[in-house]
């Protein structure tokens, strides 16, 4: 099997090599797995890192520091093409624009509204109702404070749960994960979608109960009411 | 509501025009200055219904492109003091205007009158873009049915994404006996949905045909149901507090006795 996070001790320095073939959710599962397994070395070692190989986009960069700093205390992280551009003071004034132009969606941590947009973020937390025409799509979860309107689109590689009404299209599982729910205060979708399977609910389900959570159960879907055993 | 004015809704046909001449008129009856805005380049239909389309001479392109000056494009109404409109053209398109010229225009008109009305074409593309180039807020009209409905919560949206969040809602068209038997979709079903503030009802009114026909606004008509709804309207527009209309069905013993022998 082929290395798809590489790293290496050099000097006083830890060279990170991200494979250029592989995915950038594979690359992060298994660079997160490393650190892990060597949780004793890594942690506020006070190392400085080096990473090159696989381009990432500016969101993507950031969440790769932050597992850094945040999980391993570690601040002193560096992309092998950055560094190049900071030896050049010129250089580098154009970095921080070019940062300045990118459009507001791509800021990791910060939820931009936007229609069919692709979210680099693990999970999505949106305080407001989704309305017609907007397509909300991440790989991880997506939790909505408000009401998904008929017309709007939830796509979620994890689950979803909504604090409202859900009437539009909801797709839990999107990537093929099976241990995924689709949660709602009111559940009236026009369509729900478990792990590619397509489920059209009844109109007006009779008898729903306030919260309610559908999952696929040996491959059907089943509603149930939240907070029972 | 700001003085800059949208009058949207997504969905074609549900009455987008003839809330702009009558808010429009409304304004200019109760004293304001008003300039009302078509920016339907290709299908206008304001000028029509305010009985004004034989006095056009130039209009929103000519005063776009600068084959005329803003003074000469706009036409003021003789009947109502204060009341102005700058006609669309009707062969040119949509292409003929950009977003950044139409908020340049209106920012001229803002500097002279107390109100602008911006008539929104239906569609979310490049009429639509126009229209809310130059707005500070929006009255999105809907009639209770789910495909317009469903257009009006696009537009909410596509608003917002324009920076447009003073968005009050117009019900407009509603049968009070549809939504009694349960036909049509209640006020509050809609208002549900939509989560926006509801600047106003209007009742389906047969009194708008012949107002569109004779190019009278509703509102100066004292019989007129749906005039009357429109000036309640144009009042709260100006802060003031109404309750909504009485919208009962009309229960008179022949009624009842046909409430009788019908079938659900």
């Amino acid at each position: 099997m082929q290395t798809i996070v590489a790293i290496k001790g050099v000097d006083d320095k830890l060279e990170v090599y991200f494979n250029e073939m592989a995915s950038y959710p594979s690359l992060r599962e298994d660079l997160i797995q490393k650190l892990q397994n060597n949780k004793n070395f890594f942690l506020n070692s006070n190392a400085k890192v080096v990473i090159s190989g696989r381009n990432l986009s500016s969101a993507q960069r950031r969440e790769i520091k932050r597992i850094f700093a945040m999980d391993y205390g570690i601040n002193d992280v560096y992309y092998a093409d950055e560094i190049k551009q900071m030896t050049e003071p010129a250089e580098m004034y154009q970095t921080s624009e070019s940062e300045e132009k990118e459009p507001p969606s791509a800021t990791f941590g910060e939820i931009e509204l936007v229609s069919r947009e692709y979210f680099d973020a693990k999970s999505i937390f949106i305080s407001a109702t989704v309305r017609s025409g907007q397509r909300i799509e991440c790989e991880g979860d997506i939790v909505v404070l408000g009401d998904v309107n008929p017309g709007a689109e939830i796509i979620a590689g994890g689950s979803i749960a909504v604090f409202g009404t859900l009437r539009g299209l909801a797709h839990a599982g999107a990537g093929g994960r099976e241990d995924v729910c689709v949660a709602a205060l009111y559940m009236k979708p026009k369509q729900l979608r478990l792990s590619g399977r397509v489920l059209m609910p009844e109109e007006n389900r009779k008898d729903t109960a306030v919260g309610e959570i559908a999952q696929l159960v040996e491959g059907k879907v089943v509603f149930r009411p939240i907070n029972r055993k | 509501m700001e003085k800059v004015i949208v009058i949207t809704s997504g969905k074609g046909g549900v009455g987008k025009t003839t809330t702009t001449a009558n808010i429009g008129t409304g304004l200019a009856l109760l004293g304001k200055s008003v300039v009302m805005v078509d920016t339907d380049i290709g299908l206008r239909n304001l000028d029509v219904v305010l009985g004004l389309e034989n006095r056009i001479v130039y209009d929103l392109v000519d005063v776009v492109e600068e084959t005329c000056k803003l003074k000469q494009a706009l036409i003021r109404d003789k009947r109502y003091e204060g009341l102005y409109l700058l006609p669309a053209a009707q062969t040119r398109n949509k292409m003929a205007v950009s977003p950044e010229q139409m908020k340049d225009l209106v920012a001229q008109l803002e500097d002279e009158f107390d109100y602008v009305i911006i008539d929104c074409p239906a569609g979310i593309e490049r009429g639509f873009k126009n229209a809310v180039a130059g707005a500070k807020s929006a009255i999105v009209v809907t009639v209770p049915e789910v495909s317009s409905v469903r257009d009006a919560d696009r537009i909410i949206g596509l608003l917002s994404s324009n920076g447009i969040d003073d968005v009050q809602l117009l019900i407009n068209r509603i049968r009070p006996d549809l939504v009694k038997r349960g036909d049509m979709l209640a006020i509050e079903d809609t208002l549900e949905i939509l989560g926006i503030d509801l600047i106003g009802v209007v009742p389906e009114d047969e009194t708008i045909f012949r107002s569109s026909n004779l190019g009278e606004p509703a509102v100066t008509d004292k019989a007129s149901r749906a005039g009357e709804a429109y000036m309640n309207v144009t009042r709260r527009i100006l802060g003031e507090s109404i309750p909504l209309m009485k919208l009962e069905v009309q229960t008179g013993f022949v009624s009842r006795l046909k409430n009788l022998f019908q079938t659900k």
